[in-house]
């Protein structure tokens, strides 16, 4: 496969960051990522540690699976085994961020407890890392692709958990607490977000 | 829905543990949501706030105190007794510190049936409404205290 | 074409392998950096003792660990408040489990959860000297006696360590074992036995309904088995005045008086001392015996059991009452007294209320609140 095919300016860098974060939001555009969402937005201190978690795995695997995918598995004729690949480093990066979290900050790490290991199979890390092997980017530009990616995610969950905790649920039908109003609110911040659809083509 | 550990934590102080032999949760199988909202509807039934419940179950809990181990009537053929019991508990609830040990025993004279309140049972009833699984000791049944307090003619 | 395919399989199978472990290899490597606290030192009382450890775990354990006992009831789970602990410097952000069994004043003066507080860098405390007193015993039970219809004194000869040294007044941590589904707990008794026996320890123990120690005590524990415990805790002791006593408690309560009591004799100590027994009837009294004839041979002592329950016409012919109508009722005056008390914290305001109504000075009145 052919590499960076792009200008490495500084612009198309950003452009690239931006685009990922707003235009092609991984959770609000392409609906990735959502169960960690429902389970932790319910407030916003944890959805910022969780969501800047999630962003510094995503910057991570996709330059790591760059890495590997372009420099080993294709010359040894091995790309069939991305997926499995990716998601063992996708794993590892996690393993990493967890004890950081665990030295850095007990009390997050404790209140995100299941949900840290859960990032390995958040499907917007390895959606990140699979969409990038489709566009004609470089290193510099992975990079850009993966940490605005991820910031989208982060700027989601954030934007979901203020609204949550700003909602009193026993208003709402007994029914539709918890999952329920979260996934409107999805669908709802989602259609906003389609304002931003065209604005920039990468 | 997946629960992080703090939560699956928090279940695993209503089981028995080291504080409570029979746990909070008894034999009932039903959820702590679903035992808290049966309970609330007697309550709402009979038009009495929790927090005005948990006031007079705590009202006959002083004066069985002060009593030191005698009987005393707290309602027409309905006595409350004070077993005194060394140490602290503390609220399956985190966060919710530890509260003194001692039963009172109330027993309705006829029938003999016995309802046991302790400083924990009545802290989950005013602040949440829990009166605890059926099949163990500590269990508050709102219909039994309700009637306690028909007979009183007070409220 | 087979060769091929086999040189796939192999270099795929490789590959994977290879990638497995390079990563576990590195993590396992990031784990021994970011999770070791490396050794830090923890500074007793200004210095009066110092403990290298490692640091990463609680407070509680690293102590524990070398043999300074802090008591805890909940193994550390910040459920019991037992094990608090002032903690100078190097203890960390006051975590959310700390905070509701912590007053006001406490966390002003830098009390907190030692089971919470982890060891992260070098760390400066502050303990009451008699926790360096507290031992980790085992031992065996002698005797199981009945005193009463729910109360038994137990009798424990120490194995390892073979002697204890304590202050009549304070009590022991006793260690239960698992039972049908019930967890280990440990729980606290005050120690009835005399100090100048320190091969073995009594208690009086009061079965509780559904309390998980009792229980294994009434129910499971036999004569010679092994038992577990800690101690001795407490500073509830006689002072060191001349000032005369008056003791009041019931039940199990007696525990500390009664250690108290044999103490005084054996040590020759005769100051003014009367011991107030309530209880609700009859059959809820023991070691009547015992005590009137300590009473008859030690002239500064009165023995004064009162009763509150007993019927009309049993025959009973001491006091009768409630235990602070009877002391009122005897003592009007306490000018000049001390007073001990043990039992419930009813029972201990009530008692309260009486002495300082009669003369005796709050600071002057000391108590083992069952709390």
């Amino acid at each position: 496969m052919e590499q960076a095919v792009l200008s490495h300016s500084f612009l198309s860098i950003f452009l690239i960051f931006v685009s990922a974060a707003f235009t092609d939001n991984i959770l609000l555009a392409r609906f990735l990522g959502m169960c960690s969402v429902l389970g932790v937005s319910n407030r916003v201190d944890t959805s910022l540690g969780l969501g800047a978690a999630v962003t510094f795995v995503t910057t991570v695997t996709a330059a790591l699976n760059y890495g590997i995918y372009y420099y080993l598995l294709v010359p040894l004729n091995l790309e069939y085994l991305r997926l499995i690949t990716f998601i063992v480093l996708i794993a590892a990066a996690v393993q990493l961020i967890e004890m950081i979290m665990e030295r850095v900050s007990e009390r997050l790490y404790f209140a995100l407890g299941i949900f840290l290991p859960l990032i390995t199979v958040n499907c917007a890390i390895l959606g990140i890392s699979l969409f990038m092997l489709n566009k004609p980017y470089g290193f510099l530009q992975t990079l850009a692709f993966g940490a605005g990616g991820g910031f989208g995610w982060f700027l989601a969950i954030t934007l979901i958990s203020g609204i949550r905790e700003k909602i009193d649920e026993t208003k709402l039908p007994s029914g539709l607490a918890g999952p329920g109003i979260t996934l409107i609110i999805i669908g709802i911040m989602a259609l906003a977000f389609v304002g931003f659809s065209g604005m920039i083509k990468i | 829905m997946k629960q992080s550990p703090d939560q699956s934590d928090l279940m695993k102080n209503f089981s028995p543990s080291k504080f409570s032999a029979g746990g909070f949760l008894g034999n009932d199988t039903r959820t702590i949501g679903e035992i808290i909202s049966a309970d609330l509807k007697v309550l709402e039934k009979n038009d009495i706030e929790k927090e005005a419940l948990a006031g007079t179950l705590q009202s006959w809990y002083d004066r069985a105190k002060a009593a030191m181990g005698g009987e005393t009537e707290i309602a027409p053929g309905v006595t409350a007794m004070y077993h005194e019991a060394r140490g602290k508990i503390p609220s399956p609830f985190r966060g919710e510190g530890t509260f003194e040990k001692g039963d009172v025993v109330l027993r309705e004279a006829s029938s003999g049936k016995e309802v046991v309140l302790t400083c924990l049972s009545i802290h989950l009833i005013r602040a949440h409404g829990f009166f605890q699984g059926k099949g163990q000791r500590f269990r508050v049944d709102p219909a039994d205290i309700i009637d306690i307090i028909k007979r009183t003619g007070t409220q | 074409m087979t060769q091929n395919l086999w040189m796939n399989i192999l270099l795929s199978i490789g590959f994977l392998a290879a990638l497995g472990t390079v990563l576990s290899v590195l993590l396992i490597l990031a784990e021994k950096k970011i999770l070791n606290y490396g050794e830090c030192l923890i500074d007793i009382n200004d210095g009066k003792k110092t403990i290298p450890v490692q640091g990463g775990s609680s407070l509680l354990s690293s102590l524990s660990e070398n043999e300074i006992f802090i008591p805890s009831a909940c193994g550390g789970r910040g459920s019991c408040a037992y094990c608090k602990v002032q903690v100078k410097e190097g203890g960390g952000m006051i975590g959310p489990v700390e905070t509701p069994s912590l007053s006001g004043d406490e966390i002003k003066n830098n009390i907190r959860l030692s089971c919470q507080v982890k060891v992260r860098s070098d760390i400066f405390i502050s303990i009451p000297d008699e926790i360096f007193s507290v031992k980790h015993f085992t031992g065996k039970v002698v005797h199981k006696k009945p005193l009463t219809h729910d109360i038994i004194e137990l009798k424990i000869a120490l194995t390892k360590p073979e002697n204890i040294d304590f202050t009549a007044g304070q009590y022991l941590q006793i260690e239960t074992r698992e039972y049908k589904g019930r967890e280990q707990v440990s729980r606290a008794y005050s120690l009835s036995s005399v100090p100048s026996d320190t091969r073995s320890v009594e208690l009086i123990i009061r079965k509780v309904p559904e309390g998980i120690s009792t229980t294994w005590v009434f129910d499971h524990l036999k004569e010679g088995d092994p038992v577990n415990f800690s101690g001795p805790y407490g500073d509830f002791r006689l002072s060191d005045t001349d000032s005369p006593v008056v003791f009041i408690a019931g039940g199990s309560g007696m525990a500390p008086i009664w250690s108290m009591l044999r103490d005084m004799k054996e040590k020759g100590i005769t100051r003014t001392a009367y011991y107030f027994f309530g209880a609700l009837s009859q059959r809820d009294l023991f070691f009547l015996d015992e005590l009137r004839s300590l009473e008859e041979e030690l002239g500064w002592f009165t023995f004064i059991p009162a009763l509150s329950h007993e019927p009309e016409n049993s025959g009973w012919e001491g006091e009768r009452g409630l235990i602070t109508d009877v002391v009122r009722r005897r003592l009007p005056d306490l000018n000049g007294f001390e007073a001990y008390l043990c039992g419930s914290p009813g029972m201990i305001d009530a008692c309260i209320k009486v002495l300082t109504e009669s003369g005796i000075p709050e600071e002057n009145i000391f108590y083992d609140k069952f709390a």
